[in-house]
């Protein structure tokens, strides 16, 4: 099998890790990458990080042959990646979220519909094993009908004014619900389908001018509701904790990043009591070359590689990144007109 | 020690408990004694000045063996996402606070740290491990651990330089054994062969579950079972107090030595019981 050529953009902590991925595994392989800061050059270089440096995407392109991109770089730039890479056919992995707004989200969509070019998004958590898990157990019907959902992403990071692009408006489109709490509505979609409408969301500014915690409810086709609850200015979660827990009309499920409880007796209060299944991230398999950045990386990266040249999508293609991205659009909408929004999926 | 930094593999609720109870000094010196008192004598953990502070305050630094991983990357991947990878050099550097320290890395150092950080990763990781080994040598480890989003960064890339570079730098700087902690056990090994860098303190998870045990739970037990290096078992249990399935598997292979979560007093007894049966 021919070693694909991949290229990075981007050569923050994200693009590192990338590329990083992208040379342990054994028929792909980082030849060139691209970033407007020329001093990082040399620091990649010193990382083992072999490829030819260019400062632009349009340089890469023109002098390499590319089998695929990896871009990570703030989601305001994401569209312009992907015209780029659309116009010469070049596949593009983009880190998440799709964009920094609805309208740049349904252009990058729009691109890689026309152009064909394979796509992914960076939704990592589609590749974490417990979620895959959950998302069995419910269409499975072990817990019954769902009744409701309470959902949480948190992350202690942020507790001052902060002045990278990450807290940029007009950058990064918003703040911890474009940071984590994106995954969180990725994770929800993928268990629970996707919403139809926002009927409340607080946001919350404490510190900068993106929000800083989240409060939203929004109802599903079903008929069912979920409370979600986003803070990266929370204490006690040095690694970013992703949790739903899912009433239904069989039971309680619990699932975070490592574990899956579930408990037979409908009532909150008797929770407490021993769950009649758990399941550990331990006991399951993810499907990677190599693990680095935490679970959920490796494979993704893999599936996208391996995708190249073949009939096969990623888990967490455009489509996905525009419909989260739909379902963002109308959390701030609802935010700003203090009202509910509906959210229209997007189905090709 | 994952616990004192508040995070767990086992549930986000230990996590959680961690970081509320290892939050405060004095709860810290409290359990290291109660651990102590229990007869557990080894801590692995990454630079923690708290840690440190409470084995000097209870006597116990030739008592207590410290197994230190460096450099404490998590502090440091959050100081690059908020402040960059210059603010970050800039942060870790206001962390020593002793003017001996500061002198033994040499001003020139200080002042390029940055500018290290961005020319030679290699030079910038041994800078930083050194700032932490500062304290933690007084602690007498005999070996220390290269963090393993470090090495497997590092392994990925076939860095074969890094891999040279930092196990010779441990041994001159410190006349200690150099380490590695990766969740690529059966790669790495297969690489310092390659690459014939003889380190032989390998600590990555051992389970019977086979979790991170790539490609298979089979290879990595045959690669162990070959010898020649000095396996310490990481991620062994899904429980806060390991069980005898788990101890009866490490037994297995013939393994010594192997790193738990315990995060509380009533924990650690538990464990000192299933160890003493």
């Amino acid at each position: 099998m021919r070693t694909k050529r991949v290229a990075i953009v981007g050569l923050g902590k994200m693009g590192i890790l990338h590329a990083s991925i992208v040379n342990a595994m054994p028929d792909a392989k980082v030849v060139a990458v691209s970033d407007k800061q020329k001093g990082l050059k040399n620091q990649v270089v010193s990382m083992g990080i072999k490829g030819a440096f260019y400062e632009s995407l349009e340089d890469l392109l023109a002098r390499e042959s590319i089998d695929a991109v990896i871009a990570c770089v703030p989601s305001s730039v994401n569209v312009y990646i992907a015209k780029i890479c659309a116009a010469r056919k070049v596949s593009l992995f983009l880190e998440k979220p799709l964009a920094n707004n609805l309208e740049n989200a349904l252009s990058i969509y729009e691109l890689g519909k026309s152009s064909g070019i394979k796509n992914a998004v960076g939704y990592s958590v589609a590749h974490i094993p417990t979620f895959a898990k959950a998302a069995e157990i419910v269409k499975d019907g072990m817990i019954g009908k769902i009744v409701s959902t309470k959902a949480k992403a948190y992350l202690s990071a942020v507790f001052s004014k902060q002045s990278t692009w990450q807290y940029n408006k007009r950058v990064a489109g918003g703040g911890c619900m474009m940071a984590i709490g994106s995954h969180l509505l990725f994770i929800m979609k993928m268990i629970l389908g996707m919403p139809v409408k926002v009927k409340k969301a607080k946001l919350n500014y404490k510190y900068n001018e993106v929000e800083d915690e989240a409060d939203i409810e929004m109802e599903y086709k079903d008929g069912s509701e979920a409370k979600i609850d986003v803070s990266w200015s929370i204490h006690g979660y040095q690694d970013t904790l992703f949790e739903l827990e899912i009433e239904g009309t069989k039971g309680i499920m619990i699932v975070n990043n490592n574990e899956i409880l579930i408990y037979s007796q409908k009532k909150k209060e008797q929770k407490e009591s021993a769950p009649v299944l758990r399941v550990h991230s331990f006991q399951l398999k993810e499907n990677t070359h190599f693990n680095l950045g935490g679970p959920g990386y490796g494979a993704q990266d893999l599936e996208f590689i391996q995708s190249l040249g073949n009939v096969a999508t990623a888990k967490s293609d455009w489509l996905e990144g525009l419909n989260i991205q739909q379902i963002l659009h109308s959390i701030y909408e609802s935010s700003e007109n203090k009202g509910p929004v509906a959210i229209h999926e997007i189905i090709p | 020690m994952s616990v004192l930094e508040g995070t767990s593999n086992i549930s986000p609720k230990y996590a959680k408990q961690f970081a509320e109870k290892f939050s405060s000094d004095e709860n810290v010196k409290i359990f290291i004694g109660q651990l102590y008192s229990m007869g557990f004598g080894k801590i692995m953990s990454p630079y923690n000045p708290i840690l440190i502070n409470s084995i000097k305050d209870l006597g116990l630094e030739h008592k207590i063996e410290i197994l230190p991983i460096v450099p404490n990357v998590s502090q440091f991947v959050r100081d690059m996402t908020n402040y960059g990878a210059v603010g970050a050099g800039i942060r870790r550097l206001k962390r020593i606070s002793s003017l001996p320290g500061l002198i033994s890395l040499g001003l020139t150092g200080i002042r390029h740290l940055p500018q290290i950080a961005m020319k030679d990763f290699k030079a910038a990781i041994c800078i930083m491990t050194h700032m932490e080994m500062l304290e933690l040598n007084k602690l007498n480890p005999k070996v220390v651990f290269l963090h393993k989003q470090m090495t497997d960064l590092a392994l990925a890339n076939d860095n074969k330089e890094f891999f040279s570079f930092f196990s010779s730098f441990v041994r001159k700087k410190y006349n200690i054994e150099p380490g590695f902690m990766t969740n690529n056990m059966q790669i790495l090994i297969k690489k310092l062969k390659e690459w014939r860098i003889n380190a032989k303190y390998i600590a990555a998870p051992i389970n019977r579950y086979g979790y991170c045990m790539n490609p298979n739970k089979a290879e990595i037990e045959k690669i162990i079972k070959e010898g020649g290096i000095v396996t310490i078992a990481t991620d062994v249990t899904t429980t806060s107090v390991p069980q005898g399935e788990d101890l009866k598997y490490l037994k297995q292979l013939g393994i010594d030595n192997a790193i738990f979560e315990i995060g509380s007093a009533s924990d650690a007894y538990a464990f000192a019981n299933i160890l003493k049966k």
